[in-house]
């Protein structure tokens, strides 16, 4: 198992190099020089060259890339060219607030998503069913960014029940964490659904029921657990978005979080800040796709022996 | 004392949804008394496992219903019984094999687990202790080492996990056991291996058994009674000679033996049955199988067989009604 | 010769089936319907209503004006009939929409087509690069590159197609690799046809059904997407009476005129909706096995 975890680990590597270097390319092949775009297109030809050799551009495409790589090797990431900080502290410094919002709004996902799923798919085709379907539906179809807006002019215009922006204690988490979480409870419930009413569907659940074991018995022993493997990935890759994505929601209610740096740092073409966070979004889908997985061993055996097989 | 197990009376079944209503099973007699084995033979789609869930009460919700009839297990009809007493019969009194061994386990539960859980439900007197005694029995019972019992599903072969099943089938002692094709999914070496296993447990436990197959050979082996199914009727019943030495038979029990060996040995072999099980959404009037039945008249195409019997040989046909001297 | 004929018969009963199932679905057809609704006033937006007078040019005098006989929905900032820009913005959104999801289908399917077909190291290499894409979020990928490259519809059409093509890759390569398994493309090869014509004529065909499910529910996502960018301020630009771009100008009044936000949300929701349930239905129709 363990050697199987750091295979996963080390797997990740080239994924991060990849996109590192598409990043990079992306930002560095395009129009628009950083330094114009930080001094603003009135500043003198000398302040840009001052500009770039104070930030290290310099080079052709591949030394400066390679330059970059090497700092990231001994853990440098640079400093940021529109605030000269360094780098890391100041991605480490919008963590806490993405964290709380994707955690915040996995729970919420969590706690309505299975509960509405499970009900749904015991009450096929009843008005709970239908009600929850049109709920998934709704969510689905909702901008997350416009959901924001409504429930802000209803909360804090409105009823001034809690803060419209930024961060001024955990209430002002809530409604973000709610908009969040709306655009994914959807998916949540519609897998939910359809895998229990996939795994109802099986012979070992017939079986069961050839047993004398009661509807509630079955759902609750044999049902459920076989369920939740597409379910189990299914909030792991939305918590993955939810980390590396939040952008639309951190935006709206202008939360000091990873996604909003992203945005301000593409803006100015701040690329040591961008390339800092798209890897960090990597490295975090990545271990969290590994945790996954390792959920899945936890539940199915026959995974679980796979692995193990795997590692003799 | 009487000692019939299960006796069902007219049985009728139908599935139902918006589009059509198949008629499943159209006004079955049956009898199985205790320690007997009856076959239930007929081709797929015949109604013999739609009987058989009617038994156990294992209908699909809303789709399928018992529209007609009587199904009586010991002293109650199962038909009107709720579905809380149903369950207190599944598995204790009358329990099931499925065709499928490979999916028939749940692969996130070890064997053991899954065997404890018939004990669990129907024998709440026991403790933990006594249950896992009770499993071990019960694996040894079909021939696998008890240690065992910790491991998954997937660590068995098609063959074992059928014996699982049979162990879980067989936990409570129940009364009757109804085996659906047990031996259809595996290989035929296999096969014989669990089915002397069953006779054996037959014998040693006095279970009865309706042992659902197309396959003649197994039937040969293991049954003491046959009935022939064919689209949702019996359409001939018998003791195991008498299907298979009788003299009479229905045209359909003819065409299913491709020939029957104790028939005069200059008749040459019969041609396979020409075309296929009427739909049974839209059954034909008539006895059932006159479309493909090589000696069908007129009359078998407007008028229901009526019920022919000689000591206990029943047939549905109308050739021994007419003129029971004519011979097959 | 009575191969082929049977062979076309056998395919139109398909699509025949699959139409009468797709039919028989109430909410998919409503969505078919508004769909419908929505490309004809796509289609003829500048009919509807003059681009010039109505959508971009400023009347100052009649600004931030409530609904009314006049303005269905009232104006925004600048004077301008938000009804009007809402119509026009149909157009905007659904052929971005719409043309993304062509260009990824495409790029994805051929993509996909020959990673699945070929195997081994195409495969291995193709997959590799698609899945150092997945690695982010489609958002995010959109945002870098239409950051980069600067705003206005050219440049998110590239940002979207290019964020969409690796997902559809992966779906086509998938159906591709349970495809060629398959008796029928084992025979085709048996006969000595050539690797285009099995991809052509055999393997694509026999793909089909879940790309389009995926291409219809994906353009869904690209609205959504558009909306999103065009809100934050990085997709198009105002005065462009994109969905998105007329919602985030709307924020700016919230305060005083919310009714303002409701009109551009709701529009959304319409298109995506549509795109949603049409997708659903789709699928349920091509495969009436997933369905109970």
């Amino acid at each position: 198992m363990a050697k199987f975890v750091l295979k996963r680990v080390l797997a990740l590597i080239p994924v991060v190099i990849g996109i590192s270097f598409i990043i990079f390319a992306i930002m560095n092949l395009t129009p628009g020089e950083p330094a114009r775009l930080i001094l603003g297109p009135y500043a003198s030809q000398s302040d840009v060259e001052t500009f770039n050799q104070a930030m290290g551009i310099e080079g052709n495409f591949w030394e400066r890339y390679l330059n970059y790589m090497k700092g990231v090797l001994t853990g440098d990431f640079g400093i940021s060219y529109r605030t000269q900080n360094d780098v890391l502290a100041e991605l480490v410094a919008r963590i806490p607030c993405t964290l709380i919002l994707a955690t915040g709004a996995a729970a919420i996902m969590v706690l309505i998503g299975i509960p509405v799923g499970i009900i749904s798919a015991i009450k096929q085709y009843s008005i709970l069913d239908y009600s929850s379907m049109f709920m998934a539906l709704l969510f689905t179809s909702v901008p997350g960014f416009w959901l924001g807006i409504m429930l802000m002019l209803l909360f804090s215009l409105q009823l001034e029940w809690l803060p419209a922006t930024g961060v001024e204690s955990w209430l002002s988490y809530i409604l973000p964490c709610i908009t969040l979480a709306a655009a994914f409870v959807a998916s949540l419930i519609r897998i939910t659904r359809s895998s229990m009413l996939e795994i109802i569907r099986q012979d070992y659940i017939r079986t069961a029921y050839a047993k004398g074991a009661s509807e509630k018995r079955v759902v609750m022993k044999h049902v459920l657990r076989n369920a939740m493997l597409p379910v189990v990935t299914v909030v792991g890759i939305n918590f993955a978005i939810m980390m590396g994505g939040a952008i639309v929601t951190e935006s709206v209610f202008a939360l000091p979080g990873v996604g909003t740096l992203l945005i301000t740092s593409v803006r100015m073409k701040d690329i040591p800040v961008v390339m800092a966070v798209v890897m960090f979004v990597a490295v975090v889908i990545g271990i969290i796709n590994l945790l996954v997985d390792l959920a899945y061993a936890y539940i199915d055996p026959r995974i679980k022996s796979k692995y193990s097989a795997r590692k003799r | 004392m009487d000692d019939r197990i299960l006796s069902i009376k007219n049985l009728h079944v139908k599935y139902e949804n918006d589009e059509m209503t198949v008629y499943a099973v159209n006004g079955i007699d049956l009898e199985v008394r205790r320690g007997e084995t009856v076959g239930l033979v007929g081709e797929t789609g015949a109604g013999k496992t739609t009987t058989a869930f009617a038994v156990m009460g294992l209908l699909p919700k809303k789709i399928g219903s018992i529209s007609e009839g009587e199904i009586i297990l010991g002293d109650i009809d199962i038909t009107h019984a709720t579905e809380a007493d149903m369950r207190l019969l599944r598995g204790n009194k009358i329990s099931m094999i499925f065709q499928d061994p490979m999916t028939s386990l749940n692969p996130l539960i070890t064997v053991g687990d899954q065997i404890g859980e018939v004990l669990e439900l129907h024998r709440k007197e026991m403790d933990k202790e006594e249950r896992e005694k009770r499993v071990d029995a019960l694996l040894e019972l079909v021939g696998l080492p008890a240690e065992r019992k910790t491991e998954y599903p997937h660590q068995f072969s098609g063959g074992m996990k059928q014996r699982i099943v049979i162990a879980m089938a067989l936990a409570c002692e129940p009364e009757l056991l109804i085996a659906d094709e047990p031996t259809t999914a595996l290989d035929v070496t296999i096969q014989a291996q669990v089915l002397d296993m069953m006779t054996g447990l037959k014998a040693k436990l006095g279970t009865a058994i309706i042992l659902i197959t197309h396959d003649l050979g197994v039937v040969a082996e293991t049954c003491d009674k046959v009935a022939i199914m064919y689209a949702g009727e019996i359409i001939e019943f018998g003791s195991l000679e008498d299907i298979f030495a009788g003299e009479k038979h229905h045209p359909y029990t003819v065409g299913l033996f491709g020939s029957i060996p104790s028939m005069e040995e200059n008749v040459q072999r019969l041609k396979p049955i020409n075309g296929l099980m009427p739909d049974p959404c839209n059954l034909p009037s008539g006895c059932k199988f006159h479309a493909r039945c090589p000696r069908a008249t007129e009359k078998c195409r407007t008028c229901i067989p009526e019920k022919f019997e000689e000591q206990g040989h029943i047939i549905y046909c109308h050739l021994f009604n007419e003129n029971t001297e004519k011979e097959v | 010769m009575t191969e082929v004929g049977t062979r076309t018969i056998k395919k139109r009963s398909q699509l025949v089936s699959v139409w009468h199932r797709f039919k028989k679905n109430k909410l998919a057809m409503f969505g078919l319907v508004l769909l419908t609704i929505m490309l004809l006033i796509a289609i003829f937006a500048d009919v509807l209503v003059d681009y010039q007078a109505d959508v971009v040019e400023l009347h100052m005098s009649e600004r931030l004006q409530g609904i009314s006989s006049e303005h269905w929905l009232g104006t925004d900032q600048y004077g301008r009939d938000i009804f009007s820009r809402l119509i026009y913005g149909t157009r905007i959104s659904l052929f971005i929409g719409l043309a993304s999801v062509c260009i990824s289908v495409t790029a994805g399917t051929i993509i996909g087509a020959v990673a699945g077909y070929y195997g081994g190291k195409i495969d291995n290499v193709l997959m590799r690069i698609m899945d150092m894409f997945l690695a982010i979020p489609q958002m995010l990928m959109a945002i870098a590159i239409v950051a980069a490259l600067g705003s206005g519809i050219t440049n998110l059409l590239i940002a979207l197609s290019i964020a969409a093509t690796p997902g559809f890759s992966r779906i086509v390569r998938s159906s591709i690799m349970s495809i060629k398994e398959q008796e029928f493309v084992e025979a085709a090869v048996a006969y000595g046809a050539t690797d285009r014509h099995i991809i052509l004529k055999h393997i694509i065909p026999n793909a089909i059904g879940p790309i389009i499910v995926q291409a219809t529910l994906d353009i869904a996502t690209a609205i959504l997407t558009i909306a999103s960018l065009s809100f934050i301020g990085l997709g198009i630009q105002s005065p462009t009476p994109e969905w998105g771009t007329i919602l985030s100008e709307a924020k700016a009044q919230m305060r005083d005129f919310p009714h303002l936000i409701v009109s551009p949300g709701i529009a959304i929701i319409l298109a995506v909706m549509a795109l949603n349930l049409i997708g659903d239905g789709l699928r349920d129709a091509l495969d009436p096995r997933m369905k109970n």
